[in-house]
């Protein structure tokens, strides 16, 4: 097992988590991705290295909530562990001699550009970073952009931070005003890399691409990530995931992207529900877990229900002092009662939230599951957040 | 041994019980149900008990297949698993996954003259008893294994020991000597397929410490990844893999070796003496066709993987999907692509197999054949993909092939087809599965500064012992033969072993085991002139003068090939060959 050391929401969509394991974090370098499944049922997913730190033995994954896997991997907490985790796969981006770069980063992309950025400035080399979003909302790593860029700019699409555009609007910019790379390096949704690559083209300056394919071993055999480059197949997982921009089929890329999205469409919609319903269940059973002293979820799906019900169901003053007035065997007993009432009304609310959520709602009714955040059902904010997620764009990045 | 003389005339295989083909159509569920101990007994019956036990050297990893039928024959369970278990580490898989038409019972006396004994499905049968019976099987193993020990005390014990895993004029798959003691030594395995399991388990037996090192999350590689459910089921390699484990064997799974640590570091930093690497042949091949890239276009390890490792046939309750469509082609001949035909039956497919050549050809086990058909997979033969056709959307909608036909044989002895000009015609299907073999991964051979490999990435290793061009390195398996088949891997795994004890131990009782062997030999030389005398007298009744004479012949040329320097199981098959082509001409 590989605990998870914390996790941090960067935005509504994107989660930031730090995962121990040792032997890897000595090993990965930026490019490099590692695959995770969070327990026996899961799927194997790629997510590309965000940060390490080989003292620590950790291991930093940044992914967004788009897919039944990412939804239920968002709903874990520091000190759960991950089933596998393996890595490093793939070869590290060939960054080594350059001295004058742009590193580009769509939506979630970013994050994986990130410690490319960060490993050119630390090798004396000088880094421009362009970052673009759907909108201001969603911006991440801004800072820890500034910090290792020698000038960067964040675009947005509908214009809501003040950069209404493009990332290959500054890019061509900054190369007509004699920027003089000599890499440019584009990680982000297939069609913003695909016209990365073609405004360096004309200037010939030498592009990578990070391609992240459909995936299932990750080890070169099932040949389920190959991408065409320079018009023959290769596989992303053990010849990329890094190509030269120019010599990629983004189309074929795009057309390959499609052959699961039915699959993935129906999972997040029943991942929601189930998200929704373990949070019900999970909230029954926190009060009864309240009269009996064990543990909720002992007998049923493993730790997911455990840690959804966490938290403890309180009661208001006055209804405990009349307890504390009670025979201790007859408090006992009104106590259990009220607090499975409690947790029936808390998981109906929230799974009622989460449903309207999952239909397609407005993303605010979900969001506010206060109701079940009382009752302590840490699940049932999850599910509402998972339901949410539901409805967020396919691809990676924007 | 005793002699069978009152043996079962009946020419055909005692018949095994399989699931009914429209119910298998839709289930996972193992499609052959074995053996119950009636048939099995009137099975090992039909064994003459031969002398020439050609069987024994059609055997990779060296079963006495005549031994252990014959104690089926006598009702000895225990005894029979204890002969089996000994030489195969993997009995139960063997006897269900083997190519035993071109192994022990391609070679087999009784099917000269109607079928071959149904060793596979004995072995098989005994596997099972075992789990049925574990306190009797351990006993029995115990007893074996210290008979074993008691008779290599002296050379003639040795040699009698030894001669029912020696093919006559031949020699036993080497072994770790009994008595070796390993336990001064750490031997890490790279990959955790059948070459890897054998080759960690005889380790084991010896005393080494051993740690198996698997990129995936489960142990197994093949049987776990490649063979589906209703041929091998996942319970049964975990039990096989839980008894290697209980012989003190470590697994790491998540251990990409090569990437989380190279050899280098196992052999330095991590402190382990000798590395076996058996990385199997896993990267696929694909044709080069247009349209490869079209959407309901896959290899078969993809769909295998999502399948069998995955479990996505359990979707939605596992979280993989796996594509089906309604109308599915594969293509390809093997083994694999006998699994992903069936496999895709069961998602719900219509499915086609297209083959370049005939079906005579056909790589794949009979068996595997026989049961497609009667789950209701059509076979193109002589047909070969020119190109796949596909919508605007880029999803497949049909496949272009051209008939074929066959014409001189070509370097591994097959017909090679040639295309039928002008027969070009469209199959129309929205699922394509490719299925045209596997090559070996790189990974191991780049980042092991000197390690000999070939052009194709076949690590280069010595025949007889598996070591490397690196000291302490020996390898097995798909990733030295390129992809062939579990028991060879095997094979490999357990000549690893013991060349790995001599290795690790070269003033062990490796150095009797030489006198040993020649004595067996010696002693087997000997014993074939006065068995064929003896065999005069009392030759089983049902056998006809012109087989045993066939018989005699076999082993004579094969002791003459072996004599000139060929590999004994190679020998015993081109003699056996060379005999059936001598009756049929």
């Amino acid at each position: 097992m590989y605990p998870i050391e914390s996790v941090e929401a960067l935005n509504d969509e994107v989660t930031r988590m730090v995962v121990r394991a040792p032997d890897i974090a000595r090993k990965i370098r930026p490019g490099q991705f590692i695959m995770l499944r969070i327990d026996e049922r899961g799927e194997r997913i790629p997510l590309t290295m965000n940060d390490c730190d080989p003292e620590a033995g950790t291991v930093t994954i940044v992914f967004q909530a788009v897919g039944a896997t990412t939804m239920r991997l968002a709903t874990l907490k520091a000190g759960d562990a991950l089933l596998d985790f393996v890595g490093p796969l793939g070869n590290p981006t060939e960054l080594e001699g350059a001295r004058r770069a742009c590193v580009v980063g769509g939506g979630l992309g970013t994050a994986i550009a990130y410690p490319q950025a960060k490993w050119l400035r630390d090798h004396g080399c000088e880094v421009d970073v362009i970052t673009g979003f759907r909108t201001a909302d969603l911006i991440i790593m801004e800072d820890e952009i500034e910090a290792v860029a020698s000038r960067s700019i964040v675009m947005t699409d509908d214009g809501s931070n003040g950069n209404k555009g493009v990332v290959t609007e500054p890019l061509q910019r900054w190369i007509d005003e004699g920027a003089g790379y000599d890499l440019v390096l584009a990680v982000g949704p297939v069609i913003m890399m695909k016209f990365v690559a073609k405004t360096t083209e004309p200037h010939g300056i030498r592009t990578l691409v990070s391609l992240n394919p459909l995936m299932i071993d990750g080890t070169g055999m099932c040949g389920g990530c190959r991408v065409k480059v320079g018009g023959e197949y290769l596989h992303a997982c053990v010849d990329g995931p890094d190509f030269d921009g120019h010599l990629v089929d983004y189309d074929d890329a795009m057309r390959r992207g499609v052959m699961y999205r039915g699959y993935e469409g129906s999972a997040r919609e029943a991942m929601a529900k189930r998200l929704a319903s373990e949070a019900r269940d999970c909230d029954v059973a926190a009060g009864l877990r309240a009269a009996d002293g064990g543990a909720c979820g002992a007998a049923g799906d493993g730790g997911r229900a455990r840690r959804a019900a966490r938290g403890r169901i309180t009661l208001d003053a006055a209804t405990e002092a009349q307890l504390a007035a009670m025979e201790p065997e007859k408090a006992k007993k009104v106590r259990a009662a009220l607090e499975a009432k409690a947790a029936r009304e808390a998981a109906a609310a929230a799974a009622e939230r989460a449903e309207r959520a999952g239909a397609g709602q407005s993303a605010a009714d979900a969001d506010d599951a206060s109701a079940a955040r009382a009752a302590g059902a840490g699940g049932a904010a999850g599910a509402g957040r998972a339901a949410r997620l539901a409805r967020a764009d396919e691809g990676r990045g924007e | 041994m005793a002699k069978m003389v009152n043996y079962n005339r009946q020419g055909y295989k005692t018949p095994m019980p399989v699931l009914d083909p429209a119910e298998r159509a839709h289930t996972f569920a193992e499609v052959s149900l074995g053996y119950n101990a009636e048939r099995a007994v009137n099975e090992a019956r039909r064994c003459i008990q031969c002398n020439s036990r050609p069987c024994v050297a059609g055997c990779p990893v060296g079963v006495p297949v005549r031994e252990f039928v014959g104690h089926i024959a006598r009702r000895d369970f225990p005894a029979a698993y204890a002969a089996v278990k000994d030489a195969n580490a993997l009995p139960a898989i063997c006897g269900r996954v083997c190519p035993q038409e071109s192994q022990c019972e391609g070679v087999c006396m009784r099917g000269r003259k109607g079928e071959a004994v149904g060793i596979g499905r004995l072995e098989r049968f005994i596997a099972d008893w075992a789990e049925e019976h574990p306190d009797e099987a351990a006993r029995a193993l115990a007893e074996r294994r210290a008979a074993h020990l008691a008779a290599r005390a002296d050379a003639a014990g040795a040699a009698a020991d030894a001669e029912e895993i020696t093919p006559l004029g031949g020699k036993a798959v080497p072994v770790i000597p009994p008595g070796t003691d390993l336990s001064a030594f750490r031997v890490a395995v790279v990959g955790s397929g059948p070459a890897s399991l054998t080759c960690a388990g005889e380790l084991a037996k010896a005393g080494a410490s051993v740690t198996v090192f698997e990129a995936l999350h489960a142990v197994g590689g093949v049987l776990t990844y490649g063979i589906p459910e209703f041929r091998l089921p996942k319970s049964l390699v975990a039990r096989e893999v839980a008894a290697i484990e209980e012989l003190g064997v470590t697994f790491e799974v998540n251990a990409v070796v090569g990437k989380l640590f190279d050899i280098d570091e196992l052999m330095g930093e991590r402190g382990f003496d000798a590395v076996f690497v058996a990385t199997g042949a896993g990267l696929p091949s694909y044709l080069g066709i247009e349209g490869e890239g079209l959407n309901g276009v896959c290899v078969a390890n993809e769909l295998l993987t999502r399948v069998n490792l995955m479990r996505a046939y359990e979707y939605p309750e596992y979280e993989t999907p796996v594509f089906a469509g309604q109308r599915c082609v594969v293509v390809g001949g093997g083994n694999v692509a006998m699994d992903a035909a069936r496999t895709a039956r069961r998602l719900g497919a219509d499915v086609t197999v297209v083959y370049r050549r005939s079906r005579e050809e056909m790589p794949a086990r009979r068996e595997e054949i026989r049961h497609a058909e009667e789950e209701g997979i059509r076979f193109a033969t002589l047909t070969n993909p020119v190109r796949l056709i596909g919508d605007d959307a880029g999803w497949l909608t049909g496949v272009e092939v051209v008939d074929m036909e066959l014409g001189e044989p070509d370097d591994s002895g097959r017909r090679r087809p040639h295309e039928v000009a002008g027969s070009n015609h469209v199959i129309s299907c929205d699922m394509f599965v490719i299925s045209i073999g596997n090559k070996t991964n790189p990974l191991i051979a780049q980042t092991t500064p000197g390690l000999d490999t070939t052009p194709r990435n076949l690590i280069v290793v010595d025949e007889e012992t598996c070591a490397t061009s690196v000291p302490g390195v020996f390898a097995g398996g798909d990733a030295v033969s390129g992809a062939a088949t579990v028991i060879l891997a095997m094979g490999a795994g357990k000549r690893a072993a013991a060349g790995i004890a001599a290795y690790l131990n070269p003033e062990g009782p490796a150095a009797g085991l030489a006198e040993a062997e020649v004595a067996g030999l010696e002693l087997v030389a000997e014993e074939a002139v006065v068995e064929a005398e003896a065999a005069e007298e009392a030759a089983p009744s049902g056998v006809p003068a012109e087989e045993r004479a066939a018989v005699d012949e076999e082993a004579a040329l094969a002791a003459a090939l072996v004599a000139a320097g060929i590999a004994p199981d190679v020998a015993a098959r081109a003699a056996a060959a060379a005999l059936i082509e001598g009756a049929k001409g």
